[in-house]
């Protein structure tokens, strides 16, 4: 097993490698997330083949970034590793109210203009929220 | 759970840092414990303990409420 060496910042060093490797996937999915989007919106591509290879693509470097965050996982400490499950679960759970409380707010006719991308963004707030409470909660 | 790892590594004349990187876990894990805001895991207890060469109940302390 990779040893695990402790720098000035308190991460170990193969944690932060593989949190820079995790946000390079991450950055790498969205970009081509948005790049796929306005793509297909503006019709760039001149044949539906090249909007599906897009697609490909993206959903590729998705499950790219999900075996990196893995792998962050792994490299992580036990204490790192309860504030992200814990984050996590909590992203999720309100990503599971959130959306069912949207939903109804779509059937009440409260919002017209419903997007999957806003539950999406509740969720990755909530995450990135709960990652930094629970880092001062144990500081 | 109290612990008496504060004690131990001030004896040994240990920083957190010096302790995080015998036990291969971050400054923040070393300082979580410390205060007793985090518990140990029982892999994470024993090395602990070996590093310490204590047994582990005479480096932690469970209390009941």
């Amino acid at each position: 097993m990779e040893k695990l060496m402790v720098n000035l910042s308190g991460l170990t060093s193969g944690s932060a490698k593989n949190t820079i490797r995790f946000l390079c996937w991450t950055f790498a999915w969205s970009m081509t997330m948005v790049l796929a989007d306005k793509a297909i919106l503006y019709e760039w591509h001149s044949s539906a083949l090249i909007s599906a290879i897009a697609i490909v693509l993206n959903a590729g470097i998705g499950i790219g970034m999900i075996l990196s965050y893995l792998r962050h996982l792994k490299y992580m400490d036990e204490l790192q590793r309860k504030i992200q499950l814990d984050a996590l679960a909590i992203a999720m759970g309100v990503a599971l109210v959130g959306s069912f409380s949207y939903s109804l707010m779509v059937t009440a006719k409260f919002i017209t203009d419903a997007e999957v991308s806003d539950i999406i963004l509740l969720m990755t707030f909530t995450f990135v929220v709960s990652v930094i409470v629970g880092h001062l909660r144990y500081r | 759970m109290k612990n008496r790892l504060k004690v131990l590594r001030a004896e040994r004349d240990w920083t957190q840092a010096d302790l995080a990187e015998r036990l291969e876990v971050s400054r923040q894990t070393v300082n979580a414990l410390e205060k007793g805001k985090y518990d140990p895991s029982l892999p994470l207890a024993f090395k602990i303990a070996h590093i310490f060469s204590a047994p582990i109940e005479a480096i932690f302390i469970y209390e009941t409420e």
